[in-house]
């Protein structure tokens, strides 16, 4: 290139002249080490990769949602949907169809579903899991308006890279604090599990023998009791089923379907459940006023009998089963073929 | 023309409606604009000034026009600087273009290197560290107040995270395209380390700087003209400078700000106080640096600020104004971090003022270059994802 031109105020006119294959080989070599060191400790204390999720993630997943018109299938809700139904086991029975996870812990899916009912492209069939209370929870809308804002290079690329690399390496699992692991090593204690595992299907697989069950079940229920108490009232539920059957009729018109399911919860959860949603106020109402599919898993002997070890979520090694008794419930309803 | 009644338009249309309406108000006149939904093109003030600069350059007949269009396109989408700058002459990259470029072994090499440290700055210094703490202060509900302290912390916190963001950028750029075999203009040379105002917007978004003295200070007379003409052209393009980087009045008054530096700066270096031998010495020039950083990094809470309030809150509180409205705390940690960031940064450029990075770099040792990079690796590998996301700062612009 014509240096003649170019002052000295051009860096690459001033490359320092240094054996940089040597500096680069060593530079890689003295960080390899180390990481390496990590990721076989870390494997050692049994902790396990997981793909971080986070907006981008969320929104390139969305971006994938079309499939083969009718044979693309989008699972919306919160965190039960991600722990509740197996892709695995969806894709080894149903190979012609594409699914995609889109549920977000600890929110409501009303916008996603609304969102996807305005997109004419999407005719397949949305399963949802819902509760009575998913119209209190926090909305999914930011989520749905970073989708609709991203670039269109930074829903392919990134997402792909960073989760193919979390899923392979332990020290890349944003879960684990390597401050507090520093500090935990430091004082002789042993390094605390991460019981939720996620993969880059945005599945997640919850090993309740990593964690104590009884102090996570308190946790569950404060939380829950506190949410309960503090629900919206009846007449504004009622509005906002009105609205949802709109939003199901949009996606019905094209083709396309929506089933609402309602996924196992136990115990103290169910019966908190029983008392501040009564089945026939709430869940037998929004079935009637969205006239559309909907699968109770008290209805269905082979749903009803799992018990949720936390009170709301499938132990990992119970998702294959329920997820295929789901699934023989959703071909019975014509749903899946 | 074209330029910019695009960039009027995507950037400051709905800027001028709602201060035309306001003005209306204050007439006695009611009057509701069109809610334009105006999607900002990433980039556009960059390319833009980029594309200016070509036209002007032929019209004055400082070049030819470029006979190969794909040339010119290159010139105006070239990736690695396309988003953020630096804002790249016409008479530098084209000719670049004459030939297929290919970067020397030396060049590929420290153009990974240059990748890598741009990427070190902005995702763990200045995302990681010191992001957090300045959006303690500023991204906070506009009625609560910092304390003394927190305030000036924060702003502190977020002198240097804008560095090391914009920085980093432009390092990654330069470095990118150095791999390509594209040579790009060096954006910052150590600005924290200016000795008064004149000589931080030298060192400072360079490539811009340098747009604003050739194409409007200079064609407004720049000094030529008198005392009083050299300070109004001065603050005009400050103002311009300032609107250039966002349609708020904030970024107006921040260039506002650097315009009344300058003109001050002026009238002291016109006056017996420069003469004094005290300012020459290794003490006088500690003081007079140190005197520009703090003033510089005071610009920035109106940089910073989400509101005309918000900033008089913050600068007010930095003078000693104290509120009784809620206060946002600083805790130990943070109030370390951030002078301790901000410290280390001031040192470093103090150090590397009057060289280059890459003359500092021939002089380290082979095994200790190695080691930093090395560092720099692990530390990205494991904190990258802590910090949050936060896009760069200068992609808004």
């Amino acid at each position: 290139m014509p240096s003649s031109i170019f002052s000295s105020e051009f860096p690459a006119n001033r490359a320092p002249k240094k054996p940089w294959l040597r500096i680069c080989a060593l530079a890689v070599i003295i960080s390899i080490t180390p990481l390496f060191g990590l990721e076989v400790f870390l494997r050692r204390q049994d902790l396990r990769a997981s793909v971080t999720d986070n907006l981008n993630l969320w929104a390139s997943h969305r971006s994938r949602i079309y499939g083969n018109n009718n044979k693309a299938v989008v699972l919306i809700g919160a965190s039960r949907m991600q722990t509740d139904f197996s892709l695995l086991s969806f894709k080894s029975r149903f190979p012609d169809y594409q699914i995609t996870q889109l549920a977000i812990p600890g929110t409501g899916p009303i916008s996603t579903l609304e969102d996807i009912a305005d997109d004419q492209d999407f005719k397949g069939i949305i399963i949802c899991s819902l509760t009575a209370f998913s119209f209190d929870r926090d909305s999914q809308q930011n989520f749905v308006n970073y989708y609709h804002s991203a670039p269109i290079y930074e829903l392919n690329t990134e997402p792909r890279i960073q989760s193919f690399l979390q899923t392979h390496f332990v020290f890349l699992n944003q879960a684990l604090n390597m401050k507090a692991i520093a500090g935990r090593l430091r004082k002789g204690e042993s390094i605390p599990k991460t019981y939720t595992v996620m993969d880059s299907d945005r599945s997640v697989s919850s090993d309740f023998r990593q964690i104590d069950i009884q102090t996570l079940k308190n946790k569950v229920l404060k939380d829950l009791r506190s949410g309960y108490e503090s629900r919206i009232s009846y007449k504004k539920w009622l509005n906002n089923v009105n609205k949802l059957e709109k939003t199901v009729q949009k996606i019905s018109r094209r083709g396309g379907k929506v089933i609402f399911v309602r996924l196992p919860t136990s115990g103290e959860h169910w019966a908190l459940d029983q008392k501040y949603f009564p089945r026939s106020l709430y869940w037998d109402r929004l079935e009637k006023l969205t006239k559309t599919k909907t699968i109770h898993f008290q209805d269905f002997d082979s749903l009803a009998y799992f018990k949720c070890p936390d009170t709301s979520h499938l132990d990992y090694r119970d998702t294959p089963r329920f997820t295929n008794a789901l699934l023989d419930e959703l071909v019975h309803l014509k749903v899946l073929f | 023309m074209t330029n910019l009644g695009l960039l009027s338009f995507f950037k400051y249309g709905n800027f001028f409606l709602e201060n035309f309406s306001n003005l209306l108000k204050t007439l006695g006149l009611t009057y509701y604009p069109l809610q334009l939904d105006i999607v900002l093109p990433v980039g556009i003030s960059f390319y833009t000034f980029q594309t200016l600069s070509y036209t002007i350059d032929v019209y004055r007949g400082r070049t030819k026009p470029w006979p190969y269009f794909l040339d010119f396109a290159l010139y105006v989408t070239f990736f690695p600087q396309l988003v953020a700058g630096p804002i790249v002459r016409a008479t530098t990259f084209l000719p670049q273009c004459r030939e297929v470029c290919r970067a020397s072994v030396q060049q590929f090499w420290w153009g990974l290197n240059l990748l890598l440290l741009g990427l070190f700055e902005k995702i763990i210094v200045a995302d990681g560290l010191l992001a957090p703490i300045s959006d303690k202060i500023y991204s906070q509900n506009v009625d609560l107040a910092p304390t003394f302290v927190s305030a000036w912390c924060g702003t502190f916190a977020f002198s240097g995270q804008i560095f090391c963001d914009f920085a980093g950028y432009s390092t990654c750029a330069i470095g990118m395209a150095m791999c390509l075999g594209f040579i790009l203009p060096d954006n910052f040379r150590f600005p924290y380390a200016a000795l008064g105002f004149s000589d931080f917007w030298r060192r400072w978004h360079i490539s811009l700087s340098t747009w604003l003295r050739d194409y409007l200070y200079i064609p407004l007379g720049g000094n030529r003209g008198g005392t009083i003409k050299t300070y109004i052209n001065l603050m005009s393009t400050m103002l311009i400078g300032g609107l250039w980087h966002g349609a708020s009045w904030t970024f107006v008054l921040w260039g506002a700000l650097h315009g009344l530096y300058l003109v001050v700066e002026r009238i002291v270096l016109n006056s017996k106080l420069v003469s004094l031998s005290i300012w020459k010495g290794p003490i006088g020039k500690l003081a007079i640096t140190s005197f520009t950083f703090v003033a510089v990094c005071f610009t920035w809470v109106f940089f910073r600020a989400n509101s005309l309030n918000q900033a008089f809150i913050i600068s007010s509180t930095m003078l000693g104004w104290k509120y009784s409205t809620p206060i946002i705390p600083f805790n130990r940690a943070d109030i370390l971090v951030s002078l301790g960031c901000v410290a280390l940064i001031f040192l470093l450029h103090r150090w590397l003022r009057d060289t280059t990075l890459e003359n500092a770099v021939t002089l380290i040792p082979t095994w200790l270059w190695s080691t930093l990079l090395a560092v720099m690796l692990v530390v990205l590998a494991l904190f990258s994802g802590t910090g949050g996301e936060h896009a760069f700062i200068y992609f808004q612009f």
